[in-house]
């Protein structure tokens, strides 16, 4: 028993060393705030921040060692507390800062550089309308001249021709006696002649018409005859004008016979005009500038 | 004549230091407060870490004024420092949290101007990271 007392009498002041010596919560909440600052990004972007704070926790320090647990260590580790919290929250604030301005400036040279690829584009746009612009007056001139090349070409015409004019379509009707001698399938040189400013038009087109030459007789001789006579005609016709440089796709030849006619067979001026090669233009398309 | 004039000389040099003690440092005690309003200016009431410390830098404002009135003045400086510490932590905390919504802001811009760019068929040619 008298060695108990003693014993516990020791451990008690032992202890009341041991917190005696102990710092405040505030000092140790400030030692570990300052360490995260220290060790964190602030080290490197608040530097005034965390040396403030060091400077404060030193002075924690020695008040804790002047007389720990007085409230003076309490208020001095609080303001380190709070001023290593600054740090940290004043580096937060210099990233957030940092961002911004980045995303400001990429705002503008994304709105930039957009600004000139709409620029480019719109300059490209404009190359490219002036070019189908250029192009098409072109096509429209050519066509232009092509028109009055076959309108002064099928004017030509207009002595032995019978020629109707439609939105698409152009028939020109010759009568048989100028293009042909009675009973026969070879052209007239006159024939050839006035027939071969049409082509020189129709040529030019290329594939962008369809030719159709109808050959035509009167009721007199045999169905079969009249229709070989019609057939002959027509490919003569046909041949020449493919002779003449008309694409020979777009050509046809169809012999018609006595079918059709356009006039009484009964008299002989009807008859004369029954005699007859229709040469059917349709146009298909415009003509390419050449 | 010369006597007097020691004499009013001795008690204005008593009183200075008598008057200075028995107020708080008035630049520390603008600055606090200047703080505070700041903070709350920028809605720091908002921000639940800012709010705290408006709060705690209100009331230990509060408490150095009085310490000082009942004549404990060191005390009342160091309550000061403190007050002022967390008024500081509050208008940085209220600037960072404004900051960080305007940060946010700025890049949804430029993410939804490249956006308009792309299906506009202008893209920039430039390529920042998002962040």
């Amino acid at each position: 028993m008298n060695r108990t007392i003693p014993t516990s009498i020791f451990a008690v002041s032992l202890l009341s060393l041991a917190c005696a010596h102990d710092p405040s919560k505030e000092l140790v909440s400030a030692r570990r705030t300052y360490e995260t600052a220290a060790n964190g990004p602030a080290a490197e972007t608040a530097k005034t921040e965390v040396y403030d704070a060091k400077k404060a926790l030193t002075r924690a320090e020695k008040a804790h060692d002047r007389k720990s647990g007085s409230q003076e260590e309490v208020d001095l580790a609080y303001v380190a507390l709070r001023k290593a919290d600054y740090a940290i929250a004043y580096s937060t604030y210099l990233q957030y800062q940092s961002n911004t301005e980045k995303a400001k400036a990429e705002y503008l040279t994304t709105l930039e550089s957009q600004k000139n690829n709409a620029q480019d584009q719109l300059a490209d746009t404009k190359d490219e309308l002036e070019a189908k612009n250029k192009a098409l007056m072109a096509a429209q001139a050519a066509r232009k001249a092509l028109e009055l090349q076959l309108v002064s070409a099928l004017g030509s015409l207009s002595e032995m021709a019978k020629i109707k004019q439609e939105e698409q379509r152009t028939v020109i009707t010759l009568n048989g006696a100028v293009l042909f001698k009675s009973d026969e399938t070879q052209l007239l040189p006159i024939a050839k002649e006035k027939l071969g400013q049409v082509a020189d038009v129709l040529k030019q087109y290329g594939d962008q018409y369809s030719i159709t030459v109808n050959g035509y007789t009167d009721s007199r001789g045999s169905d079969v005859h009249n229709q070989q006579l019609s057939q002959g005609r027509a490919e003569s016709v046909r041949s020449f004008l493919v002779s003449r440089g008309v694409a020979e796709g777009v050509v046809s030849a169809i012999g018609q016979g006595e079918a059709q006619p356009v006039a009484d067979n009964k008299s002989a001026e009807g008859r004369a005009n029954n005699r007859r090669v229709e040469i059917v233009v349709d146009r298909i398309g415009t003509p390419e500038a050449k | 004549m010369f006597h007097s004039r020691i004499l009013v000389a001795s008690s204005v040099l008593v009183l200075v230091p008598a008057c200075a003690s028995t107020v708080l440092p008035q630049q520390q005690l603008m600055d606090t407060q200047g703080a505070i309003t700041s903070a709350e200016e920028l809605k720091g009431d908002e921000n639940p870490d800012a709010k705290l410390h408006l709060q705690f830098a209100r009331e230990q404002l509060a408490a150095a004024k009085e310490m000082m009135a009942n004549g404990d003045e060191e005390e009342a400086e160091r309550m000061l420092d403190r007050a002022t510490a967390d008024a500081e932590l509050a208008l940085t905390l209220a600037r960072t949290e404004q900051l960080r919504a305007e940060s946010r802001e700025a890049r949804t811009e430029v993410n939804e101007l490249r956006t308009e760019g792309v299906e506009a068929g202008t893209p920039a040619t430039t390529t920042a990271s998002s962040k």
